[in-house]
């Protein structure tokens, strides 16, 4: 009676370990991406409404252009508003479906001009 | 049993992955072969199996050559940098890779330069496998523990059966799970994308004979429009591109290079003026390949020899082929072939419309044959080039065939 009892407390705990990592790795918030370009470096928030933090460089503009490659649809560029220093936010949502996601991210400043890609996965939360 | 069934859906699924982009991961060297002006080399980046390391980074050559490449190696996560230099056929540079994830390659050789997309991945083991083999270790331990100290208690037997049922448990979930994605993999999209469109261009706009000019390939998505930019290699090169005067005396078989987003360039020189017909095989990531073709002209005057083309006398089987049935092309090379792009030989056949092109693969038949066999769709007059690398050179040797109906 103990052993199976203690047998039945190992499975549960067992599934609950894989329960808990197969949820963290399934769902869970979307992850912070870094990119550099040739002038700048960014860390991008992936999920509406994108917010890029400029890391290295002083950019001046920020504009957006999402696009999912596998399904051939472009999103209209949208520009950002700066919301503190190095911090630019999206003027419009970009994000309308889950799935991979590249972004353009063309940023104007004091090294030039310069268009930095990143590519990111966008799940509903 | 199970585990066998396990390995063959595992190998079934891995064989179904489509193409992959730039990769460079442990157990496996990516191979970049480029055109530079002074002669074709293939880069060798081998493997990591643990970041920071240091990447490894040779230069081969079917012609013996003496070109120096300068090599820069750039994170496009953080954007740091690491620079070598390498000689072909010469010691490996050793590059920094301070992390995985996506970083571009920069090489120039003289004024040319190539930008080579690469991904720097790591393997990781799924925390589900950490889990049986933890499990397995367990059991074990506590049976030999148990055996050892001579005492089977009731707690001990228990513990075993308990962590071996686990490991047994997920062995038999193991197909059903996610493979673990290596540390540095890009997001994962439903295969297919869309087609790309390509544009062919020279600079200058119209060429002289016998004068160097830059043949310019610019790659857009079918659908957006946007610069394409996501080449997969494939055979040993991002881009294939066969370029043959209309009459079929001048052919070509390069490897562009890639100098910005969505642009493929290669310098060529051509004996004969007229008009040339270009063809790129690439194959986008998580697609299918697909050929672009255009067209460009050259002008000037024609030179007294009419070509400088060796030529193949091929067995042909049948020997008068018909349009849609296979025929086997023999050809021997002149000695021990060695494999090029991956390959024993190459057999590039365009019709003489120059609608139709294919580029089929050999077989090595016994020690000094090559093999290929294909299916050409229409009767009438093919244009065919055999390629192969042998003696430290590439040969190229063309020959006609006559497809009857």
């Amino acid at each position: 009676m103990k052993r199976a009892r203690s047998l039945a407390a190992v499975c549960l705990l067992a599934a609950g370990v894989l329960f808990a990592v197969t949820s963290r790795r399934l769902g869970g918030g979307p992850e912070i991406v870094e990119a550099a370009g040739a002038r700048y470096t960014v860390t991008v928030l992936p999920a509406d409404p994108v917010e890029v933090r400029v890391t290295s460089g002083q950019a001046e503009t920020v504009t957006l252009a999402a696009v999912m490659p596998s399904m051939g649809h472009a999103l209209p560029p949208t520009g950002t508003v700066q919301a503190g220093p190095g911090r630019f936010v999206a003027e419009e949502d970009v994000f309308g479906m889950d799935g991979v996601w590249e972004l353009s991210i063309t940023l104007s400043g004091d090294r030039g001009e310069d268009v930095i890609t990143v590519s990111a996965v966008v799940a509903g939360d | 049993m199970i585990r066998l069934f396990a390995v063959a859906f595992l190998l079934l699924l891995s064989m179904a992955l489509p193409a992959r982009a730039h990769v460079v991961e442990a157990g496996a060297d990516l191979r970049v072969t480029q055109s530079f002006a002074a002669g074709e080399v293939t880069l060798v980046v081998a493997g990591v199996s643990r970041v920071p390391a240091s990447l490894r980074v040779s230069a081969q050559a079917v012609h013996p050559t003496s070109l120096r490449l300068e090599l820069e190696l750039r994170s496009l996560t953080d954007g740091s940098r690491s620079t070598g230099s390498v000689s072909v056929g010469q010691s490996a540079a050793a590059l920094r890779a301070g992390h995985v994830g996506p970083h571009e390659l920069r090489v120039r050789a003289g004024d040319e330069v190539s930008l080579i997309p690469l991904r720097v991945l790591v393997p990781t083991s799924a925390p589900w496998t950490m889990l049986m083999d933890g499990a397995f270790l367990v059991a074990g331990l506590l049976v030999v523990g148990g055996v050892l100290a001579g005492r089977m208690s009731r707690l001990v037997v228990g513990g075993a059966s308990a962590a071996a049922s686990l490991a047994v448990a997920v062995m038999l979930l193991a197909p059903y799970l996610p493979a673990a994605q290596p540390e540095g993999a890009a997001p994962v999209a439903d295969p297919g994308r869309p087609y790309a469109q390509g544009r062919f261009s020279t600079s200058p706009a119209l060429p002289a004979t016998g004068a160097e000019f830059t043949l310019i390939l610019r790659l857009t998505d079918g659908a957006t429009g946007r610069p394409l930019d996501d080449l997969a290699v494939h055979h040993e090169a991002p881009a294939h591109l066969v370029v043959t005067s209309e009459g079929g005396a001048v052919f070509r078989h390069v490897h562009p290079l890639r100098t910005g987003p969505g642009v493929l360039a290669v310098r060529l020189r051509v004996p004969h003026p007229g008009r040339y017909l270009a063809y790129a095989e690439i194959e986008r990531q998580d697609s299918g390949g697909q050929l672009l073709s255009g067209a460009f002209e050259v002008s000037g005057a024609a030179p007294p020899d009419a070509s400088s083309q060796e030529t193949a006398t091929p067995r042909v089987t049948p020997a008068a082929p018909a349009a849609g049935s296979p025929a086997t092309i023999e050809i021997s090379p002149e000695g021990p072939i060695k494999p090029w792009l991956g390959m024993p030989g190459h057999l590039i056949v365009r019709s003489g419309d120059g609608v139709h092109l294919a580029h089929v693969h050999g077989t090595a038949a016994g020690a000094s044959a090559l093999r290929f066999t294909l299916t050409l769709p229409e009767p009438g007059r093919y244009l065919a080039w055999a390629q192969y690398a042998v003696e430290g050179r590439l040969v190229t040797r063309s020959f006609t065939l006559e497809v009857r109906r």
